[in-house]
């Protein structure tokens, strides 16, 4: 019975783990999409009206902006995978 | 620097294996996407900056954002000269009774130049004469259009 129910918890764990892995890849994908495709493509026009540092901001999103961005969010992704891992027990061995 | 990569917890690895994969992807679907759009007509109006139109006098600029073109006579053959590198020019001379003779331009050496033996030299021979014309230039799919008069400068 309580082999059951310790089979049962860890399930539960690892579908939540999963769970919130899958929220956190979509969450990635999104500001990927946005940045990429959403900045540097479908709203280059209105974001060219804003100028920085002599750049129009849809022209740099496009240049070198989403790189930065892809960058930044691979990261943030394994900071934020480390912090379940952590949450869920199932840390790396160093 | 093949060390350093190994040093990274295993999502970071995963993560920087996977994002090439995204950039390229990314960049072949922008690529399909600013294509297509490339591809659908869009009519864009070409106006003078100034107001004034003299192709005698080199002094004949239309522009429409930071596309540009230049309209001058010299030697009886008209020139257009662009900021883009065009597909085709077409210039009308407009009559007094609205009537429009097409000259289809040819290009010169490359596709920022194209031109044309037209009878403006004679048109616009004396100060003050003025002349009706009509210009559609493509670009990628793009037709940039304009109607102006070039009036010979006293």
């Amino acid at each position: 019975m309580s082999d059951d129910n310790s089979e049962e918890k860890i399930l539960e764990n690892q579908n939540s783990y999963w769970q919130d892995n899958l929220r956190l890849i979509l969450t990635c994908l999104v500001i990927w999409f946005v940045v990429s495709f959403g900045f540097g493509l479908l709203l280059v026009d209105v974001l060219n009206e804003i100028r920085i540092g002599g750049y129009k901001l849809g022209f740099w999103f496009a240049q070198q902006g989403s790189i930065y961005t892809f960058l930044a969010l691979i990261f943030w992704y394994s900071k934020k995978m480390g912090e379940l891992d952590k949450k869920y027990n199932v840390e790396e061995d160093s | 620097m093949l060390r350093a990569y190994f040093k990274l917890n295993r999502h970071a690895k995963v993560a920087l294996f996977v994002a090439p994969i995204l950039i390229i992807f990314g960049w072949a679907a922008g690529d399909i996407w600013v294509e297509s759009q490339a591809m659908k007509t869009r009519l864009f109006n070409l106006t003078s900056p100034t107001g004034v139109c003299d192709v005698m006098a080199k002094n004949c600029l239309l522009e429409s954002g930071e596309f540009q073109l230049n309209i001058y006579e010299e030697g009886g053959r008209t020139t257009v000269n662009s900021t883009f590198p065009l597909d085709t020019v077409t210039l009308f001379l407009v009559d007094q009774q609205d009537q429009p003779t097409a000259y289809r331009m040819g290009m010169k050496e490359d596709p920022y130049y194209w031109y044309i033996n037209t009878p403006l030299a004679s048109i616009l021979a004396n100060p003050g004469d003025k002349q009706k014309m009509r210009i559609i230039v493509t670009v990628k799919g793009g037709q940039y259009i304009a109607e102006f008069y070039s009036q010979t400068g006293f």
